[in-house]
């Protein structure tokens, strides 16, 4: 196994949304920056959970127009991982809860302030760039 | 609304023996989050998604071939479904990844791929020229362009 971090590939930001966003609006806001998460938080900015398009799915039925994030957005199943969580670790999370994408906290005691997210899509990319390998050798031009 | 109004038209696809590393590669460049899997008659064999290639994180891809991790694919939908029933089919099956299939064409012939971001676009309920619609639902005061 390589020494992969999870800091390697980061995204910086995350798109959120509160607890009170209608379900539909998440849909368009999933729509129109095209992405396939949407973080919720609430007033004094602390993070609840993550909502995905798969979750989404699972609460589409007759009650959809009404329901908000907050309703569906799983508290008990937060998680988060640190910048200097190994790679290894953050990928057995996606596998043990089904997700693509998880959420990166800040490491500083005390602070629970969300810097970004890791998503399935940039580990793949870097597994299909220099395979076994680790990714800051690959990116190195001349190594 | 049908299947085939929010799927996406064709689909990537590779050969059993190709190796992982090629798979991954062709996730990457066209941006697709699945690879669909075909025999030597193009029919539907199996299906790879992200967390198939996430379980062989680390080790050699090019020593690993895709019918080794892909995921065999049994479901047929066709295009002419309405959408409720292919939603209904992915909360049953917890199967986000549908695999479109045109009886006419042929068994088994992939003729499109329905995700549940496809879905998540018409539960947004925005019609054509997304952009405008959203701007429409909460319009400035000022706004008279």
């Amino acid at each position: 196994m390589s020494d992969e971090r999870v800091a390697q590939y980061l995204r910086r930001g995350a798109i959120t949304c509160s607890e009170e966003t209608s379900l539909i609006f998440v849909a368009q806001i999933m729509v129109v920056n095209r992405i396939r998460y949407c973080v919720v938080i609430n007033k004094s900015h602390e993070v609840l959970g993550l909502i995905s398009a798969d979750q989404m799915i699972n609460a589409f039925d007759k009650e959809f127009s009404r329901r908000t994030a907050g309703d569906i957005v799983s508290r008990d199943a937060l998680v988060t991982v640190i910048p200097s969580t190994p790679l290894g670790e953050a990928i057995a999370l996606m596998a043990k809860k089904s997700v693509e994408h998880i959420i990166v906290v800040s490491d500083r005691p005390g602070s629970r302030a969300v810097i970004g997210i890791i998503a399935a899509r940039d580990i793949i990319a870097g597994m299909a760039r220099d395979g076994r390998k680790g990714g800051h050798e690959g990116l190195r031009p001349n190594a | 609304m049908k299947v085939c109004d929010l799927m996406h038209k064709g689909v990537i696809s590779c050969d059993t023996e190709d190796t992982v590393k090629d798979v991954a590669k062709m996730m990457a460049d066209n941006h697709f989050r699945s690879v669909v899997v075909v025999n030597e008659k193009g029919e539907v064999w199996g299906l790879i998604t992200y967390a198939e290639l996430l379980a062989h994180y680390g080790e050699d891809l090019t020593k690993i071939t895709a019918q080794a991790i892909m995921r065999p694919y049994r479901i047929e939908v066709a295009p002419q479904w309405p959408i409720e029933q292919a939603i209904d089919l992915m909360q049953r099956l917890k199967y986000y990844h549908l695999i479109i299939v045109d009886p006419h064409v042929g068994t088994k012939w992939p003729v499109g791929m329905l995700t549940s971001y496809d879905v998540v676009q018409y539960m947004a309920q925005l019609e054509a020229g997304h952009f405008e619609q959203v701007l429409k639902l909460r319009p400035l005061p000022e706004s008279e362009l």
